[in-house]
């Protein structure tokens, strides 16, 4: 168990830079995701930590060791492929013992033939196959050792990646996207049991994912990355509720969250499109702003009850079962809001029909043109 | 469903016979190809085995067994035998691991790979007569080339050391061996000559093995604990190329058996000094072609594809079993 600290991380590729000035630490035990779309660098990051990729800039620290020139090998960490990476010609059980076998039995033990004649071997061995039940018995694929990876499902490789992974007991785990191959159903399935064998293990994990559901579901704390940077390293409930730049309010919420352009005056009041105003003064003046709504903050009927609302005409119903997204385009406007709502409200809107949306508790979030959240006045930054 | 079986019904009712054979048909002028060129060759020359025929050869007898027999007993066959399968038990290892090292060097090269990738490919797209002619002169005892090296050396102070060596030494007193006019010598020889031809083209198939490994594998190798580029070599290159080594193996295992060109033309009458170098294909040659005994030639050809044979069985029980691991 070690916390792993990054000290100004930087990254290029010739002449492109992936990873721009990266500071991050990350505490004992902790579960950190590091979410972001495809190309921000958070895998690129994770094989930095690993030391798979040397970074241009900055250090890596492992527990209080400065790990820069220390080996992949040397650092005492696992990693779980997004491809698995098993080794197709062993069986579930040798895949699980290299790692056991590398660090406990020397260059003579571990010759071909020749190694198993070596009495020394045999009891290290013994401890390596009892390691080898133990880790199985945790993650219930007992039955699955003697099987080459050629035979197993998505899943069960899965499985297998994670217990070639844990049997070294290694200071952190590492995961590149371990759940991207596999189906919907599985993948809600996985999340809970790496969730679970996190809290089992107590040990670091940091966790690369494109999708902000697992993000949000396991980790700790969610370092949300966009082109080489990490806009925001808090919690899932902050980083959901107080984000702090405009991209990560967009990248985290499903559906996304609705952006609408509007206009600070002198005071501080701010108007978006079709007049409508924000009922709060904002702690800026003058300028133009981004102004976000999420989709479960809005409702829609035929009259707004306070007054305050859009004018729409619907578009487009999604229906989810449990919810329904609706989907509007304001009146005389390019713009669309999408709400969520409940069947019976949505089913009593008619497609193409005109309505009202508005929010009983705004809950605006308002961001500056420079993508930084602007607090509204007397609220805490 | 209903308009995909309505044409074929009817027809099915009018020409029952058609429709069984038709499958057939289609297949037939592949089938009678294979048989014309590829099978009843075998089969004729395995008749012809048993029989004393040579061309233009009016009254041809059943001799039963016998060309087996001779070739069983008469010990110049037994040389043959011997030749043959040394010649194959060492340039199928040797090139193997030339052609494998190589392909590691070069697949870990950065830029100018693809120079030595041409030049140690070289030898392959050359016709080996013509090198078998070129090697003839750099070996010749007087003339040569590497005698001629080895002599230089002798006298020179600071090689002083290398008459350490016991057969260097001789070599500077005695003369250096003929190569290929002794009998000690001549199969190593063609053994080298075979190595430096085949190994290039070993190398390529390695080269291309190699691209295929996923790097995901060494990430994980190295992660799992992998420090040693032996332990990396272990855990993932050697495994991941099996499927390319069997395939080697074979390819270059039956090409040895087929050697020909560097015996005839070197020793072009008679197989080198003491039949040392008296390979299964010149064998074959020089029986069934040369002395126009076709019936004995025959039944060498039938023992050489016998092994051939034996090669394919074995590769196709390997691959079946050992190297395809999904």
């Amino acid at each position: 168990m070690s916390s792993v600290a990054l000290r100004n991380i930087s990254k290029s590729f010739g002449t492109t830079e992936v990873l721009k000035s990266i500071d991050l630490t990350i505490s004992d035990g902790e579960f950190v995701s590091l979410v972001g779309p495809s190309g921000c660098g958070k895998s690129t990051l994770l094989r930095i930590i690993a030391g798979l990729e040397p970074q241009t800039f900055g250090d890596v620290f492992i527990g209080d060791r400065k790990v820069n020139s220390v080996r992949p090998s040397e650092r005492d960490l696992a990693m779980v492929f997004q491809s698995y990476a098993l080794y197709p010609h062993l069986s579930v059980e040798e895949n699980m013992m290299v790692p056991l076998k590398l660090r406990d039995l020397n260059a003579w033990e571990r010759l071909p033939l020749l190694g198993p004649l070596i009495p020394s071997r045999w009891g290290k061995m013994r401890q390596i196959r009892d390691q080898i039940a133990e880790a199985a018995d945790t993650l219930k694929m007992g039955d699955l050792l003697k099987r080459k990876p050629g035979q197993l499902s998505g899943g069960q490789r899965q499985r297998v990646a994670v217990g070639r992974a844990m049997v070294r007991k290694p200071v952190a785990f590492l995961m590149d996207e371990p759940l991207s191959n596999l189906d919907a159903a599985l993948r809600v399935h996985m999340r809970a049991e790496i969730a679970e064998l996190h809290r089992d293990l107590a040990t670091t994990f940091i966790y690369v994912t494109h999708d902000q559901a697992e993000a949000l579901t396991m980790s700790d704390r969610i370092a949300v990355m966009m082109d080489g940077e990490v806009l925001q390293f808090d919690t899932p409930d902050d980083v959901y509720r107080d984000p702090k730049d405009l991209r990560v309010a967009e990248f985290i919420g499903s559906p996304k969250m609705n952006m609408l352009p509007a206009t600070v005056d002198g005071n501080g009041a701010t108007e978006t499109v079709a007049g409508y105003r924000l009922n709060r003064r904002l702690d800026a003046t003058s300028q133009a702003v981004t102004v976000g709504l999420r989709p479960e903050h809005l409702d829609i009927s035929a009259k707004a009850p306070n007054g305050r609302a859009f004018p729409v005409t619907i578009r487009h119903k999604e229906n989810l079962g449990s919810d329904f997204f609706v989907h509007a385009r304001i009146a005389d406007t390019d713009h669309s809001l999408v709400v969520r709502t409940s069947p019976e409200t949505a089913q009593s809107r008619p497609l193409q029909g005109s309505a009202e949306v508005w929010s009983e508790r705004e809950q605006a979030i308002v961001f500056g043109s420079d993508n930084r959240r602007i607090y509204f006045a007397g609220e805490e930054a | 469903m209903a308009i995909a079986t309505t044409p074929t019904g009817p027809m099915r009712e009018t020409h029952p016979a058609r429709g069984r054979w038709t499958p057939y048909l289609f297949a037939a002028p592949a089938l009678i190809l294979m048989f014309v060129i590829l099978i009843a060759p075998v089969f004729l020359a395995a008749i012809l085995s048993f029989t004393d025929y040579g061309l233009g050869n009016q009254n041809v007898s059943w001799v039963g067994t016998d060309n087996y027999d001779k070739i069983f007993s008469r010990s110049r066959y037994e040389k043959m035998i011997v030749a043959t399968l040394l010649y194959v038990g060492i340039v199928v290892p040797i090139s193997l691991g030339l052609g494998l090292g190589a392909a590691l060097l070069i697949n870990s090269l950065r830029w100018g790979g693809d120079i030595y990738k041409t030049v140690y490919f070289l030898p392959v797209m050359a016709a080996l007569l013509a090198m078998a002619i070129v090697w003839e002169f750099t070996l010749h005892p007087t003339i040569g080339m590497i005698n001629d090296t080895l002599t230089s050396g002798c006298e020179v102070g600071w090689l002083g050391w290398l008459r350490a060596w016991a057969w260097y030494d001789h070599g500077c007193r005695e003369g250096f061996p003929l190569w290929l006019g002794d009998k000690r010598y001549a199969l190593w020889t063609i053994c080298f000559i075979g190595i430096w031809q085949a190994f290039g083209f070993n190398m390529v198939l390695y080269l291309a093995g190699l691209t295929s490994i996923p790097r995901e594998l060494y990430h994980a190798a190295e992660m799992d604990g992998a420090k040693s580029a032996w332990d990396r070599f272990r855990l993932v290159t050697w495994p991941m190329l099996g499927p390319t080594t069997v395939f080697v193996v074979t390819i270059t295992a039956i090409r040895s058996f087929q050697v020909f060109d560097t015996v005839e033309a070197i020793f072009p009458d008679g197989g080198g000094p003491a039949k040392s170098a008296y390979v299964m294909m010149f064998v074959i040659f020089e029986k069934g072609i040369k002395q126009n005994l076709i019936g004995l030639g025959a039944a060498i050809t039938m023992i050489f594809l016998a092994f051939v044979l034996l090669m394919t069985v074995i590769q196709y029980w390997f691959v079946n079993r050992r190297t395809h691991y999904s």
